[in-house]
């Protein structure tokens, strides 16, 4: 492979990467709070829908980020409701949202468009090249040339980490996420803070469904995330409930379906599908503990209940 | 101590009088109340609409029986699931299971020779669909077991797994060699299940799953297999004090709920699509959560909630077709069951308290003399 494919690949995968770090930064503030987040799909699913409508509707892709990300806030809030307020089983309440994100984004599409049909093309980010630095050999063009909310994503990253580990209230997160009943017992608001999470994740969430809809495309498709939301779920387990980890796991997911494109495309005689399978077979790999065993926050998807230890 | 307790007791035996309906009651109210809503934002009257579902699910015998060919899969996948929720697992992994019971029912039937009669042949194939889900499931199972990891998070990662495996099957190894798409030669007519009622694609499927149904409720309530299923559920630490082998049993949960989604894989390759199509899973692992839920993890519940559904299902299309109402509204609808029926003990709790508040004291010590 030339040097000029391999930056254009890179690039790529910095394109695949973006919506999945995204996401998963938004699974990573549930889980340092202990709530199980599996309706990241439905929340990424709901951000692109909104997404394009916000776009189609403001003629501004600033416009569609904005709405993507409160369509994502919308179902946090359903899985919030179900795991904070009412305790229920956390992963069974987010595939129910994932359910009803996926149903409700056709049947709003379909909804807004009308017998006009699905706008074929909205305003879109487009690539930004930060001047010098995206003429770097390699990974230039990976980097620094891309659309804004890869930008956007580097800065969630800083911030996280420092929010997470250098302020009162990511202590008070961890705390949180470790021990709720320790913390309450020093007088942090459980639920409250869990709720700040659940809103923080949807945001992220949303915004990630938007950068799949009108960052890489300009339109919203039928079940476009197509399985990035529990992927992005294993991209904060792999990458071990830290913004840095989060960024190495979702550029090496990226990785995976940058060559696996490459190799659908070639032609290539490696069945493409079992490179398509590695990125969950990692997960489960880590999940279980074979390679890099990363543990949860310890009250991982339990409910708090006031008074119980 | 006596006044105290006597508006607790009214509380008391107004739940018992309403747990049986009320917690469902008000949640499918709450259902039907938002997809009403939902229905009347698109122009359309939600009466109108729903009447068009029910005229496409009952409307004729061919509609009819389209309503219990959904059914069946629904019917078979929440079985399933209901003997994990019994069991105390909470296993996403229905959607993969489906998919690899698919497939090997489908090996086993294109492998078969034509020669073998039916009689022999589809149970042969359905075996194999229910072995395969059920060894696919058993993974999860042992990891939960073993390694004590979360089986929700290696069904749901599991389910992309088989996806790729069935899209690896179709344009690899069981692919058509005649065809052009991809997707599996047609399984031999010594293996195809047979319909039911003529007219319509009802078929034999249909009163299996039901006889299963009531297999499960023997197995559960009614054998050693099933009580020991059931206190690991209910109370693990209990049921190791009392010495049932909890990893056995979790193993065998997951295994069985394999069993019957790779079943409701099989029947639907054998009895519907005749071959082994992409996407010919169609979300049923997901939609059987509801189905279960809906149940209230019991075999009777699961019938009529599957066929509920099923019929919720197989009507929208004439609700389509008649007032532009979006089939999607069917997955709308799910989706809410699933959180709202997970939700309906902090529903009933709350109905039960705004009756309570509602309520003149006296009406309360009446409730408790009575």
């Amino acid at each position: 492979m030339s040097l000029e494919a391999l930056e254009v690949m890179l690039k790529s995968v910095m394109g695949y990467a973006t919506p999945l770090i995204l996401a998963a930064l938004g699974g990573m503030y549930t889980a340092k709070v202990a709530v199980l987040n599996f309706s990241l799909e439905g929340i990424m699913i709901m951000g692109a829908c909104m997404g394009c409508y916000g776009s189609w509707l403001t003629g501004s892709a600033w416009g569609g980020a904005l709405f993507g990300m409160l369509g994502g806030l919308s179902m946090a809030l359903v899985l919030g409701f179900a795991s904070i307020e009412t305790k229920v089983n956390q992963v069974v309440a987010g595939t129910g949202v994932n359910v009803l994100g996926l149903g409700l984004s056709i049947f709003l599409s379909s909804m807004i468009y009308g017998a006009a049909g699905q706008p074929t093309k909205v305003a879109a980010f487009s690539p930004v090249a930060i001047p010098g630095l995206s003429r770097l050999p390699l990974i230039g063009q990976m980097l620094f040339y891309q659309h804004p909310l890869t930008y956007i994503m580097y800065g969630v990253i800083v911030v996280s980490w420092f929010v997470i580990y250098k302020t009162p209230f990511g202590l008070n997160m961890r705390a949180v996420g470790d021990h709720p009943a320790a913390a309450d017992s020093l007088g942090i608001h459980v639920n409250h803070l869990r709720w700040k999470a659940v809103v923080i994740s949807g945001l992220l969430g949303g915004l990630a469904g938007a950068a799949l809809s009108i960052g890489s495309l300009s339109t919203f498709q039928e079940n476009m995330t197509a399985g990035r939301g529990y992927l992005a779920w294993g991209v904060v387990t792999v990458g071990k409930w830290n913004p840095f980890g989060i960024l190495l796991a979702g550029l090496l997911f990226g990785c995976g379906e940058a060559v696996q494109m490459r190799l659908q495309m070639d032609g290539f005689h490696i069945p493409y599908q079992f490179l398509c399978m590695l990125p969950y077979i990692l997960t489960m790999l880590v999940v279980n503990g074979v390679i890099g065993k990363s543990e949860p926050p310890f009250a991982m998807g339990k409910p708090f209940i006031k008074g119980e230890k | 101590m006596n006044h105290a307790s006597k508006p607790n007791a009214a509380l008391r035996s107004l739940r018992k009088a309403g747990s049986a309906f009320s917690g469902t009651g008000i949640t499918l109210l709450l259902v039907l109340l938002i997809s009403s809503v939902l229905i009347a934002c698109t122009g359309t009257s939600p009466w109108s609409a729903f009447g068009e579902i029910l005229v496409g699910a009952f409307g004729s015998k061919r509609m009819f029986g389209e309503t219990l060919v959904m059914m069946c899969p629904l019917l078979l996948t929440g079985l399933g699931l209901t003997i994990t929720f019994r069991s105390g697992l909470s296993s996403v992994g229905a959607e993969g299971q489906i998919i690899v019971g698919g497939v090997t029912c489908s090996v086993a039937a294109l492998s078969l020779p034509s020669t073998v009669p039916l009689f022999l042949a589809i149970p042969l194939c359905l075996l194999a669909g229910g072995l395969g889900g059920a060894i696919w499931a058993a993974i999860p199972g042992l990891l939960k077991a073993k390694m004590n990891t979360s089986e929700l998070v290696n069904t749901v990662m599991m389910n992309y797994i088989a996806t790729y495996f069935l899209s690896w099957m179709l344009t690899d190894v069981i692919k058509d060699p005649n065809g052009f798409y991809p997707q599996s030669a047609q399984v031999p007519l010594n293996t195809q299940i047979p319909t039911m009622m003529s007219g319509s694609r009802a078929h034999w499927g249909i009163v299996m799953a039901l006889l299963l149904s009531i297999l499960v409720y023997w197995l559960l309530w009614r054998t050693p297999t099933g009580y020991q299923l059931r206190v690991v559920g209910y109370n693990r630490n209990a049921a190791r004090y009392v010495g049932i082998p909890i990893q056995r049993n979790i193993v065998l949960a997951m295994a069985l709920h394999g069993f019957f989604s790779g079943l409701a894989g099989a029947v639907e390759i054998l009895a519907v699509q005749y071959r082994c199509i992409t996407g010919f899973s169609n979300n049923v692992g997901f939609d059987g959560i509801a189905v279960s839920l809906l149940g209230k993890n019991h075999p009777a519940g699961v019938i009529v909630s599957a066929f509920a559904l099923a019929a919720l299902r197989s009507g929208s299309g004439n609700m389509q077709r008649t007032l532009q109402v979006p089939t999607s509204l069917v997955s709308v609808i799910q989706g809410l069951i699933i959180c709202l029926v997970l939700m309906d003990h902090y529903f009933k709790d709350k109905f039960l308290l705004l009756l309570q508040r509602g309520r003149p004291k006296k009406n309360h010590r009446k409730g408790a003399e009575s």
